[in-house]
């Protein structure tokens, strides 16, 4: 199962220097980091595990190595949590960076780096990647990567409108919803989040025993 | 001798394809060359044997055990080469090389360094800069590197030219001599298996032709050319297809010997090819 999460890793290497340069440039220039910085603290590493998950998802389906990992002795079913697990390695990459810019940001003295990451935000990126990816992954372990990847930027895109300056109303609102909230209603969110994760991990356990290649 | 793969009544249906009731078998040591024209079940096989696909009924035995319940088990010792490539392309041999390697209890680095060596591969290029025949070559690299006793190719050497496919065949050819290693060899290309091949399994449109030894076939089959005044309605009988023009007559017979007694000097009588038989099965007469 290790095995699986490394070659994910190994097959984008890349994508650890373009999220970094993503997480610096948005906690910088993007925007200013928000109350809280919500920006380098929550959005980045929740976007930063968006793409690392993504792009995986992609280069299997670029070069239909699904058939190669089927013919592998592999168990279907370790793939299938392989890629459930990679959401907490991801997620933690994204928090790492975090820090360690945080962390730099200080130290040199920008003025927009004047918060450390707090349990809070930490709980909030899990319950967010926990709900995003549970959605994903038994669309593409049915669907395949395309219809996958439409869903997404239809999902995005709806997002996007939510939080656009029409509608500042529920950007705001969820920012303070993100920074008001307390850590035990959080946590609730999360065990809740968890839940379903473990729902959608069974259906698509399920989906991937009874996929033909 | 042992089987190395027991198929029986191996059934899949698709909307419009049927692989009905197949059933052969490789002896452990040997090379099953595996022929039939496009479409005719030899992909939906192997990947009935790897468990891409399931069957809807019929049995599955490699080294003894069922394929589908000894899944991990009985992958450890096969080695595949697909006709297409599914390796990460964006990767070099050696990243792709540790990314399988941990999937393998008898990974040997040095086997696996040997052939690279042999194949001529560029270590530090990314696959994608590959010609076909050299992602083949990585393919077997890969498929021989860990012990396997059983090796299964698809296809592998569609689309590529007759210099490479004879390196190839060379290749195959010395790891035979290892009498551990048995072969699941699929083709339309059937001059490849000639050389190598032990026993031939033959389907046509999901169908068992047969599934005989080379050398049963090559003694046996036999084509007859001749006059058309030599066809009646008992001779006809003695061909699997015929092909008739206005100078003649080709056909194709099971029974060579059969045949030289009827037709005596009358005709032209040499040995079938298994182009020839699979090119007269498949058309039938014309």
């Amino acid at each position: 199962m290790l095995n699986l999460i490394i070659k994910d890793i190994i097959i984008q290497k890349k994508t650890f220097l373009y999220a970094f340069i993503l997480a610096v440039v948005a906690s910088t220039n993007f925007m200013n980091p928000g109350p809280n910085g919500f920006i380098l603290y929550v959005f980045s590493p929740i976007f930063i595990n968006y793409m690392f998950i993504n792009l995986a998802l992609s280069y299997d389906d670029k070069n239909k190595s699904e058939i190669a990992l089927n013919s592998l002795p592999i168990k279907r079913n370790d793939l299938v949590i392989a890629k459930y697990i990679s959401i907490f390695v991801f997620a933690a990459i994204g928090i790492i960076y975090s820090i360690v810019i945080g962390f730099i940001g200080k130290i040199v003295g920008l003025s927009m780096f004047t918060t450390t990451i707090t349990l809070n935000n930490v709980v909030t990126i899990l319950t967010c990647a926990c709900i995003y990816n549970s959605i994903l992954f038994p669309i593409y372990f049915k669907l395949g990567i395309m219809k996958t990847q439409i869903i997404t930027v239809v999902l995005f895109f709806l997002i996007m409108i939510a939080f656009s300056n029409q509608n500042k109303i529920v950007d705001q609102k969820f920012i303070q919803f993100v920074n008001s909230s307390t850590l035990t209603l959080n946590s609730l969110a999360l065990i809740a989040s968890l839940i379903f994760f473990v729902i959608s991990l069974i259906i698509s356990v399920y989906i991937y025993n009874n996929k033909q290649f | 001798m042992d089987n190395i793969l027991e198929i029986k009544d191996l059934t899949k249906s698709y909307k419009n394809f049927t692989l009905d009731n197949l059933a052969f078998n490789i002896p452990r040591g040997s090379v099953m060359g595996f022929i039939g024209p496009n479409g005719s079940g030899k992909s939906t096989t192997i990947k009935l044997i790897m468990n891409l696909i399931k069957r809807d009924s019929g049995d599955i035995n490699v080294f003894g055990l069922d394929n589908l319940k000894h899944n991990k088990e009985i992958k450890q010792k096969i080695g595949f080469v697909y006709d297409e490539n599914y390796f990460y392309e964006e990767l070099n041999i050696m990243e792709m090389r540790n990314i399988l390697r941990p999937f393998y209890k008898n990974w040997d680095d040095n086997v696996f360094e040997q052939y690279i060596k042999d194949f001529e591969l560029p270590k530090k290029n990314k696959i994608k800069s590959f010609s076909k025949g050299m992602k083949i070559k990585l393919s077997l690299a890969l498929a021989l590197c860990h012990n396997a006793e059983l090796i299964i190719m698809d296809e592998p050497t569609s689309g590529l030219d007759p210099v490479f496919r004879s390196e190839l065949l060379d290749i195959l050819y010395n790891i035979i001599q290892d009498d551990n290693v048995s072969i699941l060899f699929s083709t339309h290309i059937t001059t490849d298996l000639e050389k190598i091949a032990d026993y031939i399994t033959f389907i046509n449109k999901g169908k068992l032709v047969f599934t005989k030894t080379k050398d049963e076939i090559v003694e046996n089959y036999g084509l007859v050319k001749g006059s058309k005044e030599l066809l009646d309605n008992d001779t006809r009988q003695e061909f699997i297809s015929i092909k008739e023009s206005n100078f003649g007559f080709e056909a194709l017979t099971k029974d060579i010997i059969k045949a030289r007694n009827i037709f005596k000097d009358n005709c032209i009588i040499e040995k079938a090819s298994l182009e020839d038989i699979m090119v007269y099965t498949v058309r039938g007469n014309v």
